[in-house]
């Protein structure tokens, strides 16, 4: 049977995690042009397009290679794109609704004023169908009015049953790569042998909400719970 | 000289603990001194891995086991003596391995990132806050083995 999507990139992941001696993070390439010119620059949303480009090509699908390309500039567009145009699914996720580790109430607009509402992430309104929420609920109140909020773990245990997903947070500021439960990011001010490429738990990951864009071969994977609100 | 013998004390009763859980096996226990280590900070939301704020040296001591605990030695300024850190083994992938902190107030998580180099993570809570991220690199070649 012919390797799917998913599997053809999280291969490519693999191959970027064993080798990137000659890799170097964009922002120090652009400080220090001299020192790293024979260096390949690489950041967050570079390293997730180097994936999608690869596992397309591979899959047959040009047109989607060459598209993602273009729309290295925005994480809200490329999530749009595969969402329209290839059918893929929106998973928001966010380790406490009511009570963010960082106090930042767009966490809690996200989930209440966005997804809950209009089944949609950000401004850019990027289409949910799914959720993955309250997996590490904070231990100190944000939201004075509602109680601290209660573990639950069940939706994030199905969710590392999904092999491979582009994460994106704050609105598309910051874009990853998502392989079974995992969070895989370039930090583009980091040199190859310190901490240019890193993975964490999706649990333990300090981007507190944002979604997992999950392409169609995962489909029958996402059984966690759907997002309910007035536009479905 | 005070200084010094808590730090035996420690490497002593760390020696006692995987002793005894790995009685079925012998490891081999390493001891990595001074161990330099980079410190860096970054707000919440940010790009990276934030600013190098200190350096700092560490002493670690593990088993040749893959998925044995850590424990990590760090010296307290304020208070002039080590604090120990007890690191508990919780899983690893082909990408990295897992530690957990265990029996303190603060959570902070310890990885091996692709067999590469140690990070630990410990999340600072409030709009102040932010992600403090200390990387080290061990290897054998600097191994002081304990007799």
């Amino acid at each position: 049977m012919a390797k799917s999507f998913s599997f053809h990139a999280v291969d490519k992941i693999n191959e970027i995690y064993a080798n990137h001696s000659n890799h170097v993070g964009s922002e120090l390439k652009k400080k220090f042009p001299k020192k790293y010119e024979k260096m390949i620059g690489s950041d967050c949303i570079t390293f997730a397009i180097w994936v999608l480009k690869d596992a397309f090509k591979k899959t047959g699908n040009l047109a989607a290679a060459s598209r993602v390309g273009q729309l290295g500039f925005k994480g809200t567009e490329l999530a749009k794109y595969l969402i329209s145009e290839l059918h893929w699914h929106g998973v928001y996720y966010n380790p406490d609704v009511n009570h963010p580790l960082d106090g930042e109430g767009e966490h809690i607009v996200s989930y209440y004023n966005q997804v809950k509402k209009n089944c949609k992430y950000s401004v850019a309104k990027v289409p949910v169908s799914h959720k993955v929420v309250n997996y590490n609920p904070s231990a100190t109140k944000v939201t004075s009015y509602l109680g601290l909020t209660k573990k639950d773990t069940v939706d994030l245990e199905i969710f590392k049953k999904i092999p491979f997903g582009i994460g994106m947070s704050r609105g598309g500021q910051h874009v990853w790569v998502f392989s079974y439960g995992k969070v895989f990011e370039s930090h583009w001010n980091q040199e190859a042998s310190n901490g240019l490429y890193t993975s964490v738990k999706l649990s333990d990951f300090d981007w507190l909400s944002g979604i997992v864009v999950v392409p169609t071969d995962s489909a029958h994977l996402l059984t966690m719970s759907k997002v309910v609100c007035k536009a479905s | 000289m005070k200084i010094i013998s808590k730090k035996v004390l420690l490497i002593i009763l760390y020696v006692f603990t995987i002793s005894s859980a790995c009685s079925a096996k012998e490891f081999q226990l390493q001891v990595f001194e001074n161990v330099d280590t980079k410190v860096n900070f970054k707000p919440w939301n940010t790009k990276g891995l934030g600013d190098e704020v200190d350096r700092v040296k560490l002493t670690i001591l593990k088993t040749d086991n893959a998925k044995s605990n850590i424990t990590i030695l760090r010296w307290n300024k304020s208070h002039s003596n080590y604090v120990s850190e007890f690191y508990e083994y919780e899983d690893s992938d082909i990408y990295s391995t897992n530690w957990r902190l265990k029996n303190q107030k603060v959570t902070k998580t310890l990885t091996l990132q692709h067999n590469s180099f140690y990070m630990i993570q410990e999340k600072k809570p409030g709009k102040e806050g932010g992600v403090k991220t200390e990387i080290f690199k061990i290897s054998t070649e600097s191994l002081n083995n304990p007799k």
